[in-house]
């Protein structure tokens, strides 16, 4: 979410969430099986990634899908937490 | 209705000696989804949906297990979150110090970007909601 003058700016991904599969991402030296999403903040940007479960020579496929809403609106009095309430209400 | 031009660019590479990975034949779709979702009075926007087939077709390592990761980079000073799962919290990855203000309050986690931090953070599958 963005401010960009009068105009507040959002990105909604829906992406796949596998509650019971095996992520394979981890903090450096930690090991863990389910870290699904990522922030970023630095280098003058910030990024969001989410992971696919891991996948081996025996279990060579994934299919994957997401979709991306871009949505913007007048600022007005919404605070940025109204904004992403009303936007969950309205999928 | 407004109409525009979306334009990308899929890159694969493997994380670690940058070369191509070995796949078989990745397919990648992207398209508009419905617009429908988009009503609200004075909201405008657009909607797409991606979908990606992965299938490894070798690997030095027999017991090699890799992932994919869809990113998304979007500017500084942008709010970034997630939905999660009461009383849980998002990980540290590096530079714990520098993460600041994480906002966690009514189920949502945002963070602001200042651009610099150079720290990450993750949230576990199961502390995610939806």
């Amino acid at each position: 979410m963005h401010d960009e003058g009068d105009i507040r700016q959002r990105f909604q991904w829906n992406v796949p969430r596998l509650p019971t599969a095996r992520y394979l991402d981890a903090p450096p030296n930690q090991t863990a099986d389910d870290q699904f999403l990522q922030f970023w903040d630095g280098f003058e940007f910030c990024e969001i990634e989410y992971h696919t479960r891991g996948i081996s020579v025996d279990q060579p496929e994934v299919v994957d899908a997401s979709e991306l809403v871009s949505i913007e609106q007048p600022c007005g009095n919404v605070t940025p937490l109204e904004f992403l309430k009303k936007k969950y209400d309205a999928t | 209705m407004q109409r525009g031009v979306v334009t990308g660019t899929i890159a694969l590479q493997d994380d670690r000696s940058g070369a191509p990975p070995a796949l078989g034949s990745p397919h990648h779709r992207a398209g508009p989804a419905p617009a429908s979702r988009l009503r609200g009075r004075g909201t405008c926007g657009a909607a797409f949906r991606f979908q990606h087939y992965f299938r490894l077709s070798a690997a030095d390592d027999p017991q090699a297990r890799v992932d994919f990761w869809p990113l998304l980079p979007l500017r500084p000073e942008t709010i970034v979150g997630a939905r999660l799962q009461t009383g849980t919290r998002p990980v540290s990855y590096f530079n714990s110090k520098h993460i600041g203000e994480l906002d966690t309050n009514d189920g949502f986690l945002l963070w602001r970007s200042d651009s610099n931090r150079m720290s990450r953070i993750g949230v576990r599958v199961n502390d995610a909601v939806g």
